[in-house]
């Protein structure tokens, strides 16, 4: 019975237990209002990587530096690929027995030809190979010994050493020469591009008693491929290289735009740093900018460009002093303002360098190292003092709210912008939502009651006082799934300046609108 | 009937049964109910009448609180057993009530579905200065096996939930309207205590039946599991002012709250270990009224759950004045900032708030019944008192008749206090010999009148009887 009972006791017990949980959601709708977020909006921000500084009158200056073009050591001193072909044979008859050498001429230096006057004393290679097809015309085995006493690594010159059997190419070997220190004086015997080789032929120990004829021996075809110097020393000669009409992206007015715009001042410095121990001279031609946007462009007219002379660099303990040489672009003494004025987003620019135009002026002496060469850079400074019917600022930010539950919860309301605008001009505001097919779907602002108005002014323009204004940007549960949707948002500000238009307006490093985010809405609270 | 219930009221509100000091007091108030009834109909119809004006007199009482009125369970055990003995019990104790929230809109917020805007108004107009809420609901079985000739062993397992609720009218309004009715204004959301607790337990205990051959005595211990506790309070200068153009929002916060491993709620969360106790007295004695009087003395859920190290507690007593997350960039607007926004990452960063272990009392339950037997010793008058400590609850003072018809008994309750106001309810017993059955409420009156009553509840007993 009793035993009954706790078997009663125990089914009763968990059905008590996982009965009566079903979970239950009660609702009501409550009208939340409250801040969200407190911020800033600012034409910096639309600015993307440019550093902005103040002058002493409080404008804002935007300074931009973009590396307009690296030529790099490798271009200008190539090593070419080469082939050389040594023949060790007998020019008599010789019955060989195992391991003993045959009666050869004494080694001959190895000459590279590297074209363009260039004249090489010394390199270290960074990757390279070195390719050996063997051919062997004795009918048994060879055994070959190679020695460039002047390719060292580790203070060790390469040594080859290989059986060759019989036969025509019947061996193909290559062998890396990545850190090897190179001599190519040839020991002090001849001035550059040489190198010193010895090498032993014999038969094999373990072939058999042969007879050598006249003309049969052994024959190698080295090659040297793929040759980068880490290092290299000596005259690189006379070359002139054209540069080719190339684009060099600025990305800085990526998200502006203006209508009639037309800056007070400013200034391009190109900044042309030689890291190359040669003399240089040349030209930068055919600068343009371009407004792909808008489809514009202006050619830079200058004559500061049509001939630079740039100084070799200096090395002391292993380390280059580039030299820098300067050239100041502005409006006095270039079309510079209509050139920035035009909102680039590329440049094109072409030329010409000559090397060592003077000749070997260093005596053997120019040097380069890897991955240095000729930089251009552009230092563009724009004091933010300009004319215009408009500018447009543009941003798109990814968004991804398609897993934040609580929009469903929201039955309607309205965010509330709290704006105190402090430039002296309007703002127009717009948020365009942007679906994973990048298709508007949706807007936010309500056209007319997105305008944010210029702060208070004086004669001159300069803003006294901020505006305050609240604007109302209304949702309901169908713009909220929109959001939902959507996977960027494009915010667009218009700013139109005060009509009639001022001689000229200056952008202060005060000036920015404040942005309160406040939410007022109906929402549905949700109890589990 | 409405005039006896007037007469009772008009006897309880006399001076000297204000309140109820005694067991007996609630009786004596239901006796000079009797005798004004009987001072009336002595000037309207005269004297000689009395046996017959008392009888009906007491038949219009009992039907009152049989029809209106119902029985409490008072999440007890041990007062089944008089009337059930032993046997195996399925138990279900269900009891909601506000004395603010209507029932219609308590219905919504225990069994779901939509609160309108209708129902919102109709318990805010009743506010008072303070309120409070509460829901138990406790499940689970028992069983009453055979000791020796003097005593009975019990075991049982039990699912409590809790649910209570101390808040004043500001935090009613902030609650279910919203803070926009705030607008330039502080709601004050000072005193405020919520509570929530659901354990399960196992219950080892013994019942001495024939303790100086007639009172009876059960103690029982049980081992707690802490599954979920939410516990929150705030102090005497909590307030939450929104500015009038809602740039920004002041709290002053005042509050601790306690939270265990929201990881791990389910039934086999263990979030908690704890112990309670419950002691039980019932004695007869006489009295003047009745042939039999018994006094019933119920102390339950005596103990304390220690929550794990996983719980996180927050505290807080300072001013703080949110304008809003701070971004130097608008354009930087985008999901992974939103996503800092979050409830966890604010509160955080308002409050203090740390994991550790600690200690909290659970709800524990006080029980105290006088039984008056009159007849045939089958119409009993029963009246009580109960509170809840740490649960909101108020003073409960009640009133029940029990009539005893073959193996059924009917029960009447009537009774003022606890978390609603007004209550009243029936039951019915049925004690076979095998089987014994309950089924009643002690708040009909929100299922009656759900849009104008405060408080519902529901108590279902089945057991298979021993010997």
């Amino acid at each position: 019975m009793r035993q009954k009972s706790v078997l009663i006791l125990l089914v009763l017990a968990v059905l008590a237990l996982f009965s009566c949980r079903k979970e239950t959601v009660a609702s009501w709708d409550v009208d939340i209002t409250g801040p969200v977020v407190s911020s800033k909006l600012n034409i910096r921000h639309f600015l993307t990587d440019s550093l902005f500084t103040t002058d002493a009158n409080g404008i804002l200056n935007l300074n931009i530096n973009r590396e307009v073009a690296y030529i790099k050591v490798d271009s200008l001193l190539k090593l070419p690929d080469t082939t050389i072909v040594n023949s060790f044979t007998t020019p008599i008859t010789l019955t060989l027995t195992p391991g003993q050498s045959m009666n050869l001429l004494p080694p001959t230096p190895l000459t590279f030809s590297l074209g363009d006057g260039i004249a090489l004393k010394y390199a270290i290679i960074r990757t390279g190979n070195l390719k050996i097809k063997y051919s062997n015309t004795v009918s048994e085995p060879l055994s070959f010994l190679y020695i460039l006493p002047g390719v060292k690594k580790y203070g060790q010159p390469l040594i080859i050493s290989e059986t060759i059997p019989p036969g025509n190419n019947s061996l193909v070997k290559t062998y890396p020469l990545n850190g090897y220190d190179i001599d190519l004086t040839a020991g002090g015997a001849a001035n550059y591009n040489t190198i010193t080789q010895s090498y032993t032929v014999s038969l094999s120990q373990t072939a058999n008693t042969v007879v050598a004829n006249p003309g049969t021996g052994a024959k190698i075809e080295l090659s040297y491929s793929d040759i980068i110097p880490q290092y290299a020393k000596g005259y690189f000669g006379m070359q002139s290289v054209p540069v080719n009409i190339d684009t060099a992206r600025l990305d800085i007015f990526k998200n502006f735009n203006a209508i009639n715009f037309q800056l007070s001042d400013a200034t391009l410095d190109f900044r042309i740093i030689n890291e190359f121990g040669a003399e240089f001279n040349g030209l930068l031609s055919n600068i343009k900018s371009l407004n792909t946007i808008n489809q514009s462009s202006i050619t830079l007219n200058t004559q500061q460009l049509s001939s630079i002379n740039i100084n070799r660099a200096f090395e002391a303990n292993n380390t280059v002093n580039p030299t820098i040489k300067l050239i100041s672009l502005n409006k006095n003494n270039s079309n510079i303002l209509p050139f920035i004025s035009n909102l680039p987003d590329k440049l094109t620019y072409s030329g010409n360098i000559n090397l060592n135009p003077l000749g070997n002026t260093s005596g053997f002496n120019d040097f380069a190292y890897y991955n240095t060469g000729i930089r251009v850079l552009a230092d563009i400074n724009i004091p933010m003092k300009f004319m215009a019917d408009a500018f447009i600022l543009q941003t798109v930010s990814p968004i991804d709210f398609s897993t934040l539950k609580q929009l469903d919860n929201v039955n309607y309301g309205s965010f509330i912008i709290s704006a105190k605008n402090g430039y002296p001009f309007d703002a127009v505001l717009q948020a365009y939502l942007v679906n994973d097919q990048n298709v508007v779907i949706d807007s936010l602002f309500v056209p007319g009651n997105n305008i944010i108005v210029k702060g208070i002014t004086n004669t001159q323009h300069v803003v006294i006082a901020p505006s305050y204004q609240r604007i109302n940007m209304p949702f309901d549960n169908a713009k909220l799934q929109n959001i939902k949707k959507s996977k960027s948002i494009k915010l667009k500000a218009r700013l139109n300046m005060p009509i009639p238009q001022p001689p000229e307006i200056s952008l202060k490093d005060t000036y920015e609108i404040d942005i309160d985010i406040i939410i007022d809405v109906n929402y549905k609270v949700k109890r589990k | 009937m409405g005039k006896n219930i007037t007469y009772f009221l008009e006897a309880i509100s006399k001076p000297g049964f204000r309140t109820f000091s005694s067991p007996c007091a609630l009786n004596e108030a239901l006796f000079e109910a009797y005798v004004l009834e009987k001072q009336r109909c002595t000037k309207y119809k005269g004297e000689g009448k009395d046996q017959k004006m008392l009888l009906r007199w007491f038949l219009n009482l009992l039907g009152i609180l049989i029809v209106l009125n119902g029985k409490a369970q008072y999440n007890t055990e041990f007062i089944n057993y008089s009337a059930m003995g032993r046997g195996i019990a399925l138990n279900v104790d269900y009891e909601a009530g506000s004395n603010a929230i209507k029932n219609d809109m308590m219905n919504k917020l225990i069994w779901g579905g939509y609160i309108s805007t209708e129902m919102k108004d109709a318990s805010d107009k009743k506010l008072r200065t303070k309120n409070n809420f509460g829901i138990n609901l406790n499940y689970g079985t028992t069983a009453f096996i055979k000791g020796n000739s003097k005593f009975d062993f019990v075991v049982g397992f039990k699912n409590q939930e809790v649910l209570n609720a101390s808040f004043n009218s500001d935090f009613y309004r902030l609650m279910f309207y919203g803070n926009k009715r705030f607008l330039g204004d502080t709601a004050d959301i000072s005193h405020i205590s919520v509570n929530a607790l659901r354990f399960q337990e196992i219950k080892f205990g013994a019942i001495i039946h024939h303790v100086d051959s007639v009172a009876k005595i059960g103690c029982s211990v049980s081992f707690l599991k802490g599954e979920q506790l939410f516990y929150f309070k705030t102090g005497s200068n909590a307030s939450l002012y929104t500015s009038a153009d809602a740039s920004s929002i002041q709290m002053t916060s005042n509050f601790n709250l306690a939270v265990s491993d929201t990881s791990n709620r389910n039934l086999f969360g263990f979030n908690g270990i704890g112990a309670n106790a419950d002691i039980f007295f019932e004695t007869p004695y006489k009295s003047k009224v009745g042939k039999k009087s018994v006094l019933i003395v119920n102390a339950n859920n005596i103990g304390f759950i220690h929550w794990q190290n996983k719980s996180v507690q927050y505290s807080s007593d300072s001013v703080i004045t949110f304008k809003g997350y701070q971004i130097e960039n608008i354009l930087d607007l985008k999901d992974s900032t939103l996503n800092k926004i979050n409830q966890d990452t604010i509160l955080q960063n308002l409050v203090n708030g740390r994991k550790e272990k600690f200690n909290i009392n659970i709800p524990t339950n006080l029980v105290l019944i006088n039984k008056i037997y009159f007849g045939k010793m089958n119409l009993v008058l029963n009246t009580g008192f109960r509170y809840i400590f740490n649960a909101n609850y108020k003073p409960y003072f009640f009133a029940e008749t029990e009539y005893q018809y073959k193996k059924f008994k009917f029960i009447g309750h009537f009774g003022y206090g606890g978390y609603a106001r007004l209550n009243y309810g029936a039951s019915i017993n049925y004690s076979g010999k095998h089987l014994f059955f309950k089924l009643g409420s002690n708040s009909l009156q929100g299922y009656i009148t759900p849009k104008t009553a405060y408080g519902q509840g529901l108590f279902f007993s089945i057991a298979k009887r021993f010997k």
